[in-house]
């Protein structure tokens, strides 16, 4: 894969996997609104983060529109770099499909639009960056996931699965939503009568036996009369049994990375329903915005302000070891587990690893809160001060162990 | 086995073998074996996360965390609906536990929204692996945002919010809690219907056969919601559900002693010492009911004395459990028909501070009675006592 220089590109082209590499295929439809945005200003910004705030302003105003094609379009890098960070981990002859499956993970799980909805255009980080590490643990969720759904019998995974997911796993299996109902009623039936008879739950959870099944069989058959907004027919204990097992089913194959991509349309299929006119005025005044406000978050030098209130704050509050944890953390991406297995030479460890870094930043947010409450030059919204500034602080921490390493 | 912490936002927490073994014990206490389960998951939940929740407390400087209603009355909740609460700086936190491999959703019981009574400020997503030995808290959210952007769901009445639209990092909550309580986190409910006795009582007979399933989703849900509500109702519902004996009377209580479930609550039977009895002469030394109750925080106790056991006459009496110590002015001992209603003198009110609250009532045979004071004690759960 090569980055994209060109700026009509980076917000109008796809990755496309072939054997052993990966190409951009841009859309037309893209482009052109893009080279149409260019036009809209006599000395256009050529940065890839300046035409991703954009789109972001527009996409927050009008969610409706190509604006949300451009972005996911520009995000394909930072999924790619997230993929490509994951499969390292991989052996070398599995590496290529691996991180096929891991790049298709972000479409899979909304991760895009995550990003979207987290992201705060205001403070003038940049959405890729912003965007990085919300890919990374999607990808290791996803693996998560899919090592659990494949591990479990077809009676734990079922007890184990929440509504929502057996839901999706149904409705892409192609049934009805009445037939869903049908299903959600027989799981409570299921989970009711039939629960795991120790402490741990067993990934090998055997068939409820005989008794159980009828059990379940007679109380599906007497709730749908009073549940069901239509109760179909009467199930036969074989019925049960099949539809139970056919859930399992969906649910694996949901959770089946080589089946992502089949279950995900690409970009929805460019948005039938996105409309391609975006008004030129509007257009025109965001970026005037946009523009004036890089240049203000420059001149208040909002950046250097926390720099210097998170240095003093890591200096001041931080424990050593806490800042130990911190480094280790974000400048080499070490997860806790291995933190917890390097530092203290004991995987199971992590517990009080997590516990520290978490104090930490406890620390380094409350001070970081504390100064934006009393900023002068920038009014942050009050309701969501702590979240704001909690994603200002996970940036500038990236930021700042990234530069100590080089 | 070890799993590896995937995203550090979350709140990890490692659950041991010993607590695990202990959870499953008081859930296998159970007779009815239907939401054993559900008992188990909830109290792991709590045994594990509420040690975090009060080391937290100290570094923000909270009020130690409160469970609500109490400790004691928690499987009355448990055995049919999923959640904890727990109350802390004024604000109150539900725990909703799940088995689920998947983190989709965060889905609520509609009890902890719309019954006035338990509504919560936030709603804590909590997934246990008993397995791998941890649980986190993987998102959360508060009740404006689950009852304007969540989805009310008729089939479960529940409400839920897709992940993507929870909060993940719990700190942020801690934090905001610390630097603005005031935030507003709850929208405006409607009250429920009130019942009457025998509409409860109905419904007590009818729901508490163990044979229905499904019980908070057989009546609609204000009628549903309203019997949870009068924790005495509930513990009634409890009682037939695992097929406990029907609520003793207090007039056995002190012949028979005290059943296990009620002891829970603080009950124990007591004797006059010859020296306080009013009758020094009187051969037997007298037994009465009495509880310690925490109001505000200063101990006291809560007596229940026969006056006329023949009659039916009853002396509640308040008092400080401190030497010397008086009932602060404005203080209230109440006495409440069933159905939460006043009656005449039911009431005793401290004007200045005074050494005892005392109400004494007459009631017919089997008659039964709610007490409250003012201020509420804490981990107070409305409890009907028989006479």
């Amino acid at each position: 894969m090569k980055p994209r220089n060109d700026v009509v590109e980076m917000f109008a082209s796809f990755l496309q996997f072939q054997e052993s590499t990966a190409v951009w295929v841009s859309q037309l439809r893209l482009r052109r609104s893009m080279e149409k945005s260019l036009q809209n200003h006599s000395s256009p910004p050529t940065e890839g983060n300046f035409w991703a705030l954009y789109w972001h302003q527009i996409w927050f105003k009008q969610p409706q529109t190509l604006a949300k094609e451009h972005l996911y379009a520009y995000l394909q890098e930072t999924a790619y770099k997230a993929a490509y960070d994951q499969s390292k981990k991989v052996d070398s002859a599995q590496r290529w499909d691996k991180l096929q499956e891991y790049f298709q993970i972000g479409f899979k799980n909304q991760v895009y639009d995550h990003v979207l909805k987290r992201f705060n255009s205001q403070y003038g980080s940049g959405l890729a960056a912003f965007a990085l590490p919300i890919f990374k643990n999607s990808i290791k969720e996803e693996l998560r996931k899919a090592n659990k759904a494949a591990c479990h019998s077809n009676w734990s995974l079922l007890r184990r699965s929440s509504i929502k997911l057996w839901s999706k796993a149904l409705e892409i299996r192609g049934l009805s939503s009445q037939d869903i109902e049908s299903y959600l009623l027989l799981r409570d039936c299921f989970k009711a009568l039939y629960s795991p008879k120790t402490a741990k739950i067993n990934q090998k959870l055997s068939a409820p036996d005989a008794d159980t099944w009828q059990a379940i069989t007679q109380l599906y058959n007497q709730e749908r009369l009073s549940q069901l907004s239509n109760s179909g027919q009467e199930l036969s204990l074989q019925d049960i049994q099949e539809r139970l097992e056919e859930t399992a089913q969906a649910i694996r194959n949901y959770h089946n990375p080589q089946q992502i991509s089949l279950n995900a349309p690409i970009v929805e299929q460019a948005g039938v329903e996105l409309q391609d006119n975006i008004s030129n005025d509007e257009a025109g005044s965001l970026l005037d915005d946009v523009i004036a406000q890089q240049e203000q978050v420059t001149i208040s030098n909002l950046q250097q302000e926390i720099k210097s209130v998170l240095e003093n704050a890591l200096a001041e509050k931080v424990k050593p070891e806490q800042k130990q944890y911190l480094k280790l953390l974000y400048s080499q991406g070490l997860t806790q587990t291995e933190i917890a297995e390097q530092l203290l030479g004991d995987k199971k460890k992590q517990y009080k690893i997590s516990r520290q870094i978490n104090s930490g930043s406890q620390k380094l947010l409350k001070a970081l809160v504390a100064w934006a409450k009393n900023q002068k030059t920038h009014n942050f919204d009050p309701d969501n001060i702590v979240d704001t500034v909690n994603i200002l602080l996970k940036e500038w921490l990236q930021n700042y162990y990234a530069n100590l390493r080089n | 086995m070890v799993m590896t912490i995937a995203n550090t936002a979350h709140l990890w927490l490692e659950i041991t073998e010993a607590q695990l073994q202990e959870s499953w014990d008081y859930s296998q206490a159970l007779t009815n074996s239907l939401n054993r389960r559900q008992v188990y998951l909830n109290h792991l939940c709590l045994a594990i996360f509420l040690p975090w929740l009060e080391t937290e407390a100290t570094e923000h400087s909270f009020n130690s965390p409160q469970v609500f209603p109490s400790i004691a009355t928690l499987p009355t909740i448990w055995s049919v609906v999923n959640g904890t609460a727990i109350e802390i700086n004024h604000k109150r936190l539900v725990l909703i536990p799940e088995e689920h491999f998947d983190t989709e959703e965060l889905r609520v019981p509609q009890e902890w929204i719309d019954i006035p009574g338990w509504i919560a400020d936030y709603y804590l997503a909590v997934q246990i692996d008993t397995e791998e030995g941890w649980l986190r808290v993987w998102g959360y959210t508060t009740h404006q945002q689950l009852k304007t952007r969540g989805s009310y769901v008729s089939r479960d009445r529940s409400y839920s919010l897709a992940e993507i639209d929870l909060k993940d990092d719990l700190t942020v909550l801690l934090i905001s809690e610390e630097l603005f309580p005031e935030r507003i986190t709850r929208s405006e409910i409607s009250p429920l219907p009130s019942l009457s006795l025998i509409e409860a009582n109905n419904l007590i007979q009818r729901l508490g056969n163990p044979g229905v399933i499904f019980p908070r989703r057989t009546v609609p849900f204000s009628t549903w919601g309203a019997l949870l509500e009068h924790g005495g109702w509930r513990q009634n519902l409890y009682r037939m559900r695992e097929g406990l004996s029907a609520f003793p009377s207090v007039k056995q209580w002190l012949q028979t002693g005290i059943d296990e479930f009620t002891q829970r609550f603080g009950w124990r039977n007591s004797q006059l010492q010859a020296g306080l009895a009013r009758d020094i002469q009187e051969a037997a030394p007298l037994t009465y009911l009495s509880r310690q109750l925490t109001i505000a925080g200063q101990v006291y106790e809560l007596r229940i004395i026969p006056e006329d056991m023949e009659a039916n006459v009853w002396r509640f009496e308040l008092q400080s459990l401190q030497v010397g110590g008086l009932i602060p002015g404005g203080f209230k001992l109440r006495l409440l028909t069933e159905e939460l209603e006043e009656f005449e003198d039911n009431e005793d009110i401290a004007t200045t501070a005074v050494g005892q609250l005392v109400v004494v009532v007459e009631l017919e045979s089997g008659e039964g009675l709610v007490w409250e004071t003012e201020p509420l004690p804490d981990n107070y759960d409305r409890e009907i006592l028989r006479f």
